[in-house]
């Protein structure tokens, strides 16, 4: 009887959804052409959002939202949470256990001399790149400089926010090198130079292309029902999993090439 | 910039996700990791504990069966020589009983020779003197104190003492003493 009436009142609200499309398409309004729209999706070159004396890209104050939301979340579990945590997991304990234990087998793997703090920023760098991607999702809408209205991208879609997350990276890799094996260490990590830029254009071209099919989608309002479902899935959800994972997994395997200790040298008879 | 390259957006990006890390880091990260490890200690402690306690078992079964088997040994071994001076004082006991029996019984026999001797002495000794004074007797008095004698003696004169008894009153000549002892 429940799930009957939550039905009936699904149905009823796509159909208005349908309707009130349908009756907003007959107005005539200010189109952006689809060649506008997606190269701003990729540059973010004329909608810009007002934050304090700067004029920056939408991504940016997605990146602040969503870093706001892992901070708040991350207080609330520290000082609520955590407390209460018991020798026998409940089911938000478990949770939490298996993505901490995952990141941390992740690092004592791939990294086992030093697998402490690389667990630890391969949490926190999944943690951000997954839920960021997921935050398109919510749809936020921003007002921009030109007063238009604007749904909140993915912060990594961002070229400037994949580049910082490539450089941060590096510089963690290259960081760890030199605390653990000095000169040598650096050396390593220096003879991969292409590392920054490799992990940058990749995770922002992989987050680009569901943006751009997104945004293909929504330009055209009668492709906006049923087909955004399944476009969300494809296109965000795996790119959620699969980039954090790519980009976790690469900073581990380098990190742990980094901090290596050197081999003493065998004398051969 | 191309592409929209902004080097201040990217500065601003960093520090956005160095702040979040290190948040997550020493909020959620850090803690839990602490926490799961702590756990994973104790029953690691607890495992070391119980594979510990399994080694000293199977150790102490080990010092078991080998002094079990030293104790058995040594109980057979006891038990062996047991039986072997058991059987040697049995044999020294059946030999000094059969040498006091052997002893006893000569004892007994000498005796029993040293009494009939005796007896035969004193039984001679008797009859002599029964004979000196019957001899006596038959000196000083005549034969009818010989009859007398045998009445007192509870000897019925024998048929041919009666009949010698007879011949003698036809012809008188020596008398013939007979009994039967």
């Amino acid at each position: 009887m429940k799930n009957k009436r939550v039905i009936i009142t699904l149905v009823v609200l796509i159909i208005l959804s349908l309707a009130g499309s349908l009756y907003l398409g007959q107005f005539p309004r200010p189109e952006e052409p689809i060649k506008e729209a997606m190269k701003d999706a990729v540059l973010h070159e004329v909608h810009k959002v007002q934050l304090g004396p700067l004029q920056v890209n939408p991504a940016l104050i997605s990146a602040y939202i969503v870093s706001a939301i892992l901070s708040l979340l991350a207080l609330v579990f520290r000082f609520l949470i955590f407390p209460h945590f018991q020798e026998v997991p409940g089911r938000l304990q478990n949770l939490v256990e298996t993505f901490v234990a995952y990141f941390a087998n992740l690092a004592e793997t791939h990294s086992p001399h030093r697998p402490k703090l690389v667990g630890g920023y391969c949490f926190a760098a999944g943690v951000y790149i997954a839920l960021s991607t997921l935050f398109e999702l919510a749809g936020l809408q921003i007002i921009t400089t030109d007063g238009l209205s604007l749904a909140l991208p993915a912060p990594i879609s961002d070229i400037n926010a994949a580049i910082a997350m490539g450089f941060s990276s590096y510089g963690f890799i290259l960081l760890g090198g030199i605390v653990a094996n000095g000169a040598r260490g650096a050396f390593r990590t220096l003879k991969d130079f292409s590392l920054p830029i490799s992990m940058s254009f990749r995770l922002f071209g992989a987050l680009l292309g569901g943006l751009l099919v997104n945004e293909l989608v929504y330009h055209y309002y009668l492709l906006s029902f049923g087909l955004p479902v399944l476009i969300a899935v494809l296109f965000t959800l795996l790119h959620a999993v699969i980039q954090a994972y790519v980009l976790t997994m690469l900073v581990a395997i380098f990190y742990g090439e980094s901090t290596e200790p050197q081999q003493p040298n065998t004398i051969q008879a | 910039m191309p592409l929209n390259i902004n080097w201040l957006q990217i500065l601003l990006h960093l520090f956005n996700f160095l702040i979040l890390f290190l948040i997550l880091y020493l909020t959620v990260y850090e803690p839990v990791f602490k926490f799961m490890q702590k756990r994973r200690d104790k029953y690691q402690a607890m495992q070391d504990e119980a594979a510990e306690f399994k080694a000293q078992k199977a150790k102490l079964e080990a010092e078991y069966a080998q002094q079990h088997a030293l104790v058995q040994a040594k109980l057979a071994e006891d038990k062996a020589q047991a039986q072997k001076d058991l059987e040697a004082a049995k044999a020294q006991v059946l030999q000094e009983a059969k040498e006091e029996a052997e002893k006893i019984l000569a004892q007994a026999r000498k005796d029993a020779q040293m009494d009939r001797d005796k007896l035969m002495h004193t039984a001679q000794h008797e009859l002599r003197n029964l004979v000196v004074n019957s001899r006596k007797a038959m000196a000083s008095r005549d034969m009818d104190s010989y009859e007398q004698f045998l009445a007192t003696v509870g000897i019925e004169p024998s048929p041919e003492v009666a009949d010698s008894k007879s011949s003698q009153a036809k012809s008188p000549s020596q008398p013939q003493a007979d009994y039967k002892g």
